[in-house]
């Protein structure tokens, strides 16, 4: 694996489990019985650190760090640019969401605001990985996969900043949230091979890849493992984590870039 | 108007290899670094190997991935066609890697930035041949105006490039023929 | 000296006096807006924020000095240069577009210059190994080498009483024309033992020599007008890539061009018709192809008549002796090829043969080169134009070599033998009615001359312009026979495998740092070598060497040499030239090529064209009386093959990538040509359970190497293939392990010693 990437690798990751942490804490306030009172400080905490972190490591991603500001020159046209000013709105509506709660001023609309721009994000990220050399994600792949990992990692590690009482909520997003993961991962790397040579390429890296299967044990685990609806061990999410890194490893590694194959039939 | 690309005859072709060490030299690039190189036809194509190339750097492309992809504006498209990529705005995102089709941009990890070819429009403005074409022994990499020269004889997509409409690639080509073989026995 | 970084970039220190890099000298002018005063701004259209200058690459026309180079390699093409240098900096090189040859290009190897000139690589400084092939290198000064070769030199005076315990070795390493300085070196110093004739094209030469009186090819731009090209063991392609845009353009209109090769060469690929010929069958089809214009009557009488001599026994010779069936059998082309190809070939004029030199790389090359010469002759193609028998020329080599031609200082004593030796460049400067002489060994048995040699016995080794360590033959022998020498000095550029068995190494120039003159042995142009870049470091071309050796040996002992002491380099330049030059060029001085490369003015662009020959008896001779004085038939005839000496026939012709041992081991080529192959057939690699990528062992009799394996149909199932080249100091891969010195039939005549069958070796393959 080409170890360049894991600096996006990292912050892919962390901040879609920040937006998911995010979109759960504003899920509580607005579905639980506690409502405007429910407890998000923690969340908040975590998931501003989550996006620092994550910002911090793509930084190492640039061959010139220092130049980073200048990423907001082409709104216009490239997805990159959206995804950095949506994730700068929502790391400040983020900060706002915890000195609000932490002020106690909280109104419900500031977190769902801020869970909802950071759907958003995700969704720019989504778009900004659909890369037209990638013939196998230049769709809207990426999107799902990431809007999956949303919904898998947010509530999954949602469960350590609640009560056991909440986790029956959480569940009734994890548990059909990781059925769809599974069937999708599953099954889209088997359509890649009747692709072009690049798309069946990119499938044949899959499913020969224990990061491709390892991630799919993850999620079935998962599955098993909710299947009661009530609780979530609290071993769980760390699986899903491992998982889910895994998979995000593979979809940086094992995408097979068109220009790889000039000079052979495509 | 005018409309600047590649015509790549693969037909012409020696693969002598000329057109991308004289890249190289003029730009003095890091080794390693490769703008323009031959990518050899694969037998399902021609069939013999390592026999017949397409001499391939960037297809300055009419809606080109690079430029629309890139978040610090490091490419610019002229007049003529050419896609300029410019070193020092350039932050190293790579992002352009995963947005070309063709795998133009090269990523030089000592400098932090991408580098592919900007078809030599320093040479071009001053009425000279890229260097790649001016090294074609056999006229077979050559400069064309798309609004005024004759390509009819031409392809857009021959096999082995891949099939872009959407970024519409400049450079045409011409596709290579095969000769009579007599072999021995053995 | 300018400062350099690795990439061989300067600071402009003397431009703006101050410690100032490039880049930031760009990025000032950007920030006072400059930059928009330069051509092409104002085509900007999107993007925003980028202004369009990036940091490297053509700077405009004014920003440079241009100067004109040479090629100097051992190549057909020998490429004008047009060396573009900003303060003392050579920036890039280009073809000269004054030379309708060159057209403005080079090659995947010329492009590559700057990248040798400015390698981190380069040997710097004179440098003494202490214990040869142990690689403790230690710096020394250029006084203290000169001074160890000059007292070994009068050592071996002292002892034997005459300097024949020197030997040179020398070759094609540059063939600028003020590099035979090399020799007159030797000269200068007295008589001593010189490694004579050439590993390349000897038996060709012979050949040519024996049939038309000399080696003498139409003028390579006339390949327009031949309406029928075969290509005979030639791969222009791949070793003379100027040479095909004039096949190209005979081919659009409307010539045939076949080609002939025992490999499916880049230059078969682009034929209409490629022939897979046994390798050493060449004399056996073209014997087949003129039986076949007699049976036909197609051969052309009335030339024939006219010019030819021993043409009847010839005749008589085919009809008795070569069938057809034979012929298909001998080469491997079956009989309807070998009949068709010849009456498409007698059905047009002008038609015309191109030999190569891998063609005469047999034991019998010499005598297949002489049947392929008889079928041309027969046809009626000798010296019309866009015809012909092509092998090469020395037509415009005609300087006064005056680097070359030097008296050894009073009371030299030498050898007493025959006539002296000489090259196949030797325009009979050399050998004259004295009789004292340099001993002559075979350049090409190196290790076996000294092992061989006494009274004296060989004890020291200048090696110039050579790398015997790549290029000889049964390298394992040369490292034996090395142990027989006291002091092995070697001039190069790299630490290649020579320098490595070295015991001093004198750092040399490049093109570029040097002024000389240069011509082709296959088209007519001329160019002029300016010194373009101060020499780097502390080099000194060969003829500076050659100078200072003279003054430090004179300083020990006076009257030891007489090789003047204070040279301008330019000076030995200017005086190459000489009237016979001056005409045959239509220039008036040397200066006129300053403006570019320069043509000769040919009488006709086809050699022979007034049919006078330069045999004894001024005809084309079928049958040759020198040929036989020097133990050949007289006649034309079939010689037989080499016998197979192990299972498959390796052969390691030229890669594009490099010529012999140069630029392969730049790292700019190495991103073009990563690493050796051994080119198999499907076939033998299913016999032999290999697939693409395994390393196998490739041996015989004389070594072994082990590399990797491509498995590829363009080789016969019967053929291991090997391209040679040095691919710098940490792959030990040389095809020269593998290749015996076995002499080929020919070459003694003009060129003192008979060639090398380089290509009839075999080998075994395994799996490593």
């Amino acid at each position: 694996m080409d170890t360049r990437e894991l600096p996006l690798i990292l912050f892919t990751l962390l901040t879609q489990l920040a937006v998911g942490l995010a979109v759960f804490a504003a899920l509580r306030q607005w579905a639980t019985v506690e409502g405007s009172s429910v407890k998000t400080r923690n969340e908040w905490i975590a998931i501003l650190a989550l996006i620092g972190v994550g910002v911090v490591a793509a930084f190492f991603h640039l061959g010139k760090p220092l130049g980073a500001i200048r990423m907001l020159a082409n709104i216009g046209t490239a997805w990159l640019s959206r995804e950095i000013l949506t994730f700068a709105i929502f790391g400040l509506l983020a900060a706002i969401s915890l000195y609000m709660v932490y002020t106690k001023t909280a109104n419900g609309w500031m977190l769902k605001l801020t869970a909802l721009v950071g759907l958003l994000a995700v969704f720019t990220t989504g778009m900004a990985y659909a890369g037209k050399a990638m013939d196998a994600i230049n769709n809207l792949l990426p999107l799902v996969f990431f809007m999956l990992t949303v919904f898998t990692l947010g509530p999954a590690v949602a469960t350590y900043f609640v009560e056991e009482k909440t986790h029956a909520l959480l569940t009734s997003i994890l548990f059909p949230t990781l059925l769809a993961s599974l069937v999708v991962r599953f099954v889209v790397p088997f359509i890649w091979l009747s692709g072009n040579a690049v798309m069946n390429a990119t499938g044949q890296n899959f499913l020969t890849s224990p990061l491709h299967w390892l991630h799919l044990a993850a999620l079935l685990a998962g599955l098993f493992f909710v299947r009661n609806g009530k609780s979530i061990p609290a071993w769980l999410p760390i699986v899903l984590l491992i998982g889910e890194l895994l998979g995000r490893i593979a979809f940086f590694a094992l995408v097979v870039a068109s220009g790889a194959n000039l000079g052979g039939v495509y | 108007m005018t409309r600047y690309a590649f015509s790549v005859n693969a037909e012409l072709c020696i693969g002598c290899s000329s057109c991308g060490m004289a890249c190289k030299n003029q730009y003095n690039l890091d080794p390693g670094m490769v703008w323009r190189k031959l990518y050899p036809l694969s037998e399902e194509i021609y069939p013999h190997k390592d026999r017949a190339f397409y001499s391939l750097a960037c297809n300055h492309c009419s809606q080109p991935a690079c430029l629309e992809g890139c978040p610090v504006g490091a490419y610019t498209q002229r007049e003529d066609g050419i896609v300029v990529h410019n070193e020092d705005v350039c932050i190293g995102c790579r992002n352009c890697l995963r947005n070309c089709p063709f795998g133009a941009p090269r990523y030089n990890e000592e400098e932090g930035h991408v580098e592919k070819c900007s078809m030599c429009w320093q040479r071009i403005d001053e009425g000279l041949l890229p260097a790649c074409v001016q090294a074609c022994p056999t006229n077979a990499l050559t400069l064309v105006d798309l609004d005024t020269d004759d390509v009819s004889g031409t392809v857009q997509y021959p096999p082995g490039f891949p099939y872009r409409p959407d970024v519409e690639p400049s450079t045409r080509f011409v596709l290579p023929v095969a000769p009579k073989v007599v072999r021995r026995d053995v | 000296m300018q400062e350099k970084n690795s990439l061989g970039n300067t600071n402009i220190q003397q431009t703006l006096g101050s410690k100032v890099s490039r880049r930031d000298f760009l990025k000032m002018m950007a920030a006072v807006g400059a930059i928009a005063a330069l051509p092409g701004n104002g085509l900007l259209r999107k993007g925003p924020g980028a202004s369009v200058m990036p940091s490297t690459g053509y700077e405009g026309k004014d920003a440079y000095q241009v100067f004109h180079n040479a090629c100097p390699r051992n190549c057909y093409d020998t490429c004008g240069i047009l060396s573009y240098v900003k303060d003392g900096v050579l920036k890039f090189v280009e073809g000269d577009p004054a030379s309708t040859f060159t057209r403005g290009g080079l090659c995947v190897k010329g492009y590559s210059y700057p990248r040798s000139v400015y390698s981190p690589d380069r040997i710097k400084y004179p440098m003494k190994q202490e214990g040869r092939g142990s690689g403790n290198w230690v710096r020394i000064s250029w006084d203290e080498a000169l001074d160890t070769i000059a007292k070994k030199i009068l050592e071996l005076k002292e002892q034997d009483g005459s300097l024949l315990g020197l030997g040179m070795t020398k070759y094609s390493g540059n063939f600028g024309i003020t590099h035979y300085g090399v020799e007159g070196m030797m000269s200068s110093l007295g008589y001593t033992t010189r490694f004579v004739g050439t590993p390349c094209w000897p038996a060709g030469i012979d050949a040519q020599n024996f049939d038309m009186g000399n080696m003498w090819c139409n003028d390579p731009e006339d390949m327009v007008h031949s309406k029928y090209i075969i290509i005979w063991g030639a791969n222009p392609c791949t070793n003379s890539i100027h040479s095909m845009k004039y096949i190209n353009e005979a081919k659009r209109r409307g010539a045939k061009v076949v080609v002939i090769d025992p490999i499916f060469t880049q230059t078969a690929a682009k034929a209409d018709e490629y022939w897979q010929i046994k390798p050493g069958g060449d004399g056996a089809l073209a014997l087949g192809m003129a039986r076949h214009l007699l049976d036909k009557k197609l051969e052309d009488k009335a030339w024939l008549e006219e010019n030819a001599e021993g043409y009847s026994e010839f005749a008589s010779y085919l009809r008795r002796e070569i069938t057809l069936d034979w012929a298909a059998e001998q080469s491997g082309i079956p009989v309807e090829s070998i009949k068709q190809i010849t009456e498409e070939f007698a059905a047009v004029k002008p038609a015309t043969i191109w030999l190569g030199y891998g063609l005469q790389r047999h034991v019998n090359g010499g005598a297949n080169v002489r049947a392929i010469d008889a079928f041309v002759a027969m046809t009626g193609n000798i010296g019309k134009v866009g015809g012909g028998a092509r092998y090469g020329h020395l037509f415009t080599w005609g300087f006064n070599y005056n680097a070359l031609v030097q008296s050894a200082p009073e009371g030299s004593v030498g050898y007493t033998g025959k006539t002296g030796p000489m090259g196949e460049f030797d325009t009979g400067q050399g050998g004259d009615a004295a009789s004292y002489t340099d001993r002559a060994f075979n350049i090409n048995k190196i290790a076996q001359e000294i092992m061989d040699a006494t009274e004296p016995p060989v004890r020291m080794l200048w090696v110039a312009n050579k790398n015997v360590l790549s290029q000889d033959f049964d390298r394992n022998k040369i490292i034996e026979a090395f142990k027989k020498l006291d002091l092995i000095v070697a001039v190069d550029l790299f630490f290649n495998p020579t320098v490595e068995q070295a015991d001093i190494v004198l750092p040399t120039t490049t093109l570029f740092e040097d002024w000389t003159v240069n011509v082709s042995y296959w088209h007519y142009w001329m160019s002029i070598n300016e010194q373009a870049i101060a020499p780097m470091y502390e080099t000194k071309s060969d003829i500076e060497i050659a100078s200072a050796l003279s003054a430090k040996i004179n300083s020990l002992k006076a009257g030891s040499c007489t090789f003047p002491e204070n040279i301008d380099s330019k000076e030995m330049m200017v005086k190459e030239f000489n009237d016979g030059i001056y005409s045959l060029f239509g220039i008036k001085s040397w200066e006129d090529l300053k403006d570019g490369a320069r043509k000769a003015k040919l009488v006709s662009s086809a050699s022979w064209s007034d049919n006078k020959f330069g045999t004894p008896s001024t005809k084309y001779e079928f049958k040759s009386s020198i040929a036989e004085e020097y133990g050949h038939t007289a006649l034309v005839k079939y010689k037989e093959p080499r016998e197979a000496y192990a299972s498959y026939r390796l052969l390691t012709p030229h890669s594009k990538y490099g010529l012999h041992s140069q630029f392969q081991n730049l790292d700019w080529m190495l991103d073009y040509n990563p690493e050796p192959l051994a080119y198999i057939h499907p076939k033998l690699a299913r016999e032999k359970g290999l697939v693409d990528g395994d390393t196998v062992r490739v041996y015989n009799k004389t070594g072994e190497v082990q590399l990797k394996v491509s498995v590829n149909d363009i080789v016969p199932a019967d053929t291991i293939l090997m391209y040679e080249a040095w691919y710098g100091q940490n792959n030990p891969f040389n095809v020269n392990i593998l290749v015996d010195d076995e002499s080929s039939d020919m070459g003694k005549y003009k060129t003192g010693a008979p060639g090398v069958a380089i290509h009839d070796q075999f080998a075994e393959i395994e799996k490593a």
